[in-house]
């Protein structure tokens, strides 16, 4: 069964359910997807491929990849509607820009506070604004409802936390953990749950000799990057959206229990009162890594902002660092050549 | 063009308030760097000295030392992708030095991501290098409307920060002064907002080059005396101009609105290009962007909340073309100049969609070009002259 959610074709599970569901894309990990889930909306997180045409006419050079890559997906493949959250600026006005050129039923920016503790009062009404905005398109979403929907992400989100448990005792590929993160942030949460159960009893974490590294940054939009890395190296923790970013479990089964579980969420979009690195080094020592791979997306701020830190501090410790920065379009025998190097460095 | 004689008035103004900054520790007063668009009104009654990273990088900018500052930033390891004032700021941090001898060194700082998400990567990062308190305010982005909770939060936050300010400069706040500061600060933008209006004469009395040099004021000193007897003097000025028949730019031709920061090292270079075409940028998005408070004196706080909600960019593309459209009318202009900068994401994305927008609801042409508002490195000068011109040859035909 193991090969059920690893080779899953998501784009014909998506064609399957597009005969009997609503779909909203949406792009970020602070997206109340509980809450679509109850209205019985399917909510897909979009990643979009590297073949850029009709985004050009949108979005200037300048922009960030994962912007335009997900903008033309939804000028050339529209969903039924689409939920932006407020995270960085560029997703801001992609929000617009989206609204003005992609043709759905709804589109919707959920304008999350910066600082989310001081701002929790206000994330919770925003939530319960979000949740009436969905309920004219859906119907009510009563609160028991609510409450079954989060327990369902809840226990997902458990089987996604042993997943990482596993990984810790053994080398489980990281091109297989990002195709069940990618499959979770596609399929109907229940669903996906029942693969997992039974990839979990499958799955055999292997000795792997290579070095071990710590994956930082965003997205993962193309799986080709992690193939590489993982031919010279053995990834064992990632600290990235589309990975443990998305495993915190909302305690309350309440509107007030989502905004608090983003208060567990690190992203260098908010208000970071501790730089992250003090929390990577903990890392690095918990998974014995030793090294940590910084994957960034050209003209991401947020990221690229947080970046400087991140590298002094593991510096000032002795860990080494590769930055890897992802252009439009993949550049794979340039990526090969720098993390050959590194794991080679790092193997002395 | 004709410069204005109140031009060396705000030099004066300008230097004497980078002046204050550099002996404010020795008179014991308490330094804060605020951004843009803080609402600096809460500020002013505890007398502490305010400074604008942000004005201060255009003015390295127009120097023309920005790229080298950008430089010193880049080789600390910050990507040439990001903002350049902040790579400016950062640089003359590192290097202590500016055309007007680098900002002092900040007691505290206070920040609101209206403007940006930027402001807050940058100010947490001059908060670790100064290890001072970082105050910040935190204003979500307006949609469709402001909504009753964001201006909760919004409040909140700003009383939030008396308190931090009352234990930072160990006096009390005093009510009396805020609300002469908020008083002083509506007649600012009054005076300021009738600045601007001046452009709406045929032929105009100012160019959008004037408004981006007078803004220092109406950004750095807004809520103060000076600054309103500073405006009171320039729009006598303007008035004499308008009476006299005198035009910034002479047998004005051409009327257009400019959108985005300015180029601040080619000021020089463009206006004259523009100037050679008869062309008048009459009025900007940018400077505007000062001219639209109503605060209200009778309910301070929660007043001073919903302006700084509103600041320009802060709002959606919807709600950005209603005020861009409302320009177009009320200065009558022939086409638009949209600087696409690369240092600035919320105001330069969405531009090419805006471009269209316009051109469907008024009928007038936009041209966008592309470039940075202080890395001189990205400016393709030739390449922006054929543009240029090239528009402005088919508007004066």
């Amino acid at each position: 069964m193991k090969a059920a959610l690893s080779t899953l074709d998501l784009q014909n599970y998506l064609g399957q359910k597009k005969k009997i569901m609503k779909i909203f894309a949406h792009f970020c990990s602070f997206t109340p997807e509980e809450i679509l889930h109850a209205a019985g909306i399917l909510p897909v997180r979009i990643f979009g491929s590297h073949v850029i045409e009709k985004a050009s006419a949108h979005l200037q050079s300048y922009c960030c990849s994962y912007a335009k890559r997900v903008l033309e997906e939804g000028l050339t493949r529209p969903l039924d509607g689409s939920v932006f959250v407020h995270s960085c600026d560029t997703m801001q006005r992609l929000s617009d820009i989206w609204g003005y050129s992609v043709k759905e039923e709804f589109h919707e920016t959920l304008v999350l506070p910066v600082v989310i503790g001081a701002g929790i009062e206000y994330l919770t009404k925003e939530l319960d604004r979000f949740r009436k905005r969905v309920e004219v398109f859906s119907g009510e979403i009563s609160d028991n409802t609510l409450k079954e929907s989060i327990s369902i992400y809840n226990e997902n989100r458990k089987l996604l936390q042993k997943l990482y448990e596993r990984r810790k005792k053994g080398h489980i590929s990281a091109v297989v953990v990002d195709k069940v993160m990618k499959a979770t942030m596609t399929m109907l949460k229940q669903e996906h749950t029942a693969l997992l159960e039974e990839f979990l009893e499958e799955v055999d974490p292997r000795e792997y000799s290579h070095p071990r590294l710590i994956l930082l940054g965003s997205v993962t939009v193309d799986p080709y990057v992690l193939e590489i890395i993982e031919e010279y190296g053995q990834i064992s923790y990632d600290d990235l959206c589309t990975g443990s970013r998305y495993l915190p479990l909302v305690e309350e089964l309440s509107l007030r229990g989502i905004a608090q579980r983003y208060q567990s969420m690190w992203c260098p979009c908010r208000a970071v009162s501790v730089p992250r690195g003090p929390h990577i080094l903990d890392k690095i020592k918990e998974y014995e890594a030793d090294g940590v791979v910084l994957l960034l997306h050209k003209f991401c701020e947020p990221h690229l902002f947080e970046a400087v830190s991140i590298k002094n501090t593991l510096r000032e410790n002795g860990y080494p660092c590769l930055q890897l920065e992802l252009e439009d379009q993949p550049s794979p025998e340039q990526i090969r050549t720098r993390v050959q190097a590194f794991c080679e460095m790092l193997e002395g | 063009m004709k410069k204005l004689n109140t031009y060396e008035n705000l030099k004066k103004l300008i230097g004497s308030h980078y002046m204050q900054g550099k002996t404010a520790h020795f008179f014991n007063q308490k330094v804060g760097w605020v951004s843009s668009g803080a609402p600096v009104e809460l500020l002013r009654p505890f007398d502490v000295i305010t400074l604008y990273p942000e004005n201060h990088a255009s003015i390295c900018g127009a120097a023309k030392q920005g790229s080298e500052f950008c430089e010193v930033a880049e080789a600390e390891g910050f990507s040439r992708d990001l903002c350049s004032y902040f790579r400016c700021d950062r640089g003359s941090t590192l290097l202590g030095t500016s055309p007007i001898g680098g900002l002092p060194r900040p007691d505290f700082l206070f920040g609101c991501n209206n403007i940006c998400g930027t402001i807050l990567k940058w100010y947490e990062i001059a908060s670790r290098h100064y290890d001072v308190p970082f105050l910040f305010v935190d204003t979500p982005f307006v949609h469709t409307a402001i909504t009753d909770h964001a201006v909760e939060y919004v409040t909140a936050q700003l009383q939030q920060a008396v308190e931090s300010l009352e234990s930072l400069t160990g006096r009390e706040f005093d009510e009396q002064k805020f609300v002469r500061t908020l008083e002083l600060s509506k007649k600012c933008v009054e005076l300021w907002t009738r600045t601007l209006e001046f452009g709406a004469y045929k032929p105009s009395p100012l160019t959008c080059f004037d408004a981006f040099t007078q803004m220092a004021a109406i950004v750095s000193l807004r809520g103060t005396q000076e600054a309103v007897t500073h405006y009171m003097t320039l729009n006598q000025e303007l008035e004499s101009r308008v009476q006299k028949g005198i035009a910034a730019v002479e047998n004005e031709n051409i009327r257009l609105l400019w959108d985005n920061i300015p180029v601040w090292y080619a000021m020089r270079g463009l206006s004259e290009l523009f100037e050679k075409y008869h062309a008048c940028l009459v009025a900007d998005t940018y400077t505007n962007a000062w001219a639209s408070a109503a605060l209200d004196t009778g309910n301070p706080m929660e007043s001073l909340a919903r302006n700084y909600l509103e600041i320009y960019l802060n709002i959606s593309m919807d709600l950005m073309l209603e005020r861009i459209v409302a320009l177009i009318h009320r200065f009558d202009v022939d086409g638009m100049v949209m600087h696409s900068n690369r240092s600035c994401k919320p105001y330069s994305l969405g531009q090419y969609d805006l471009a269209r927008c316009i051109k469907e609801e008024t009928g007038i042409p936009v041209v966008i070009i592309e470039a940075d508002m202080v890395d001189s490195r990205v400016y393709a000068e030739e390449q922006m002259r054929t543009r240029i011109e090239a528009f402005l040859e088919s508007l004066g035909e």
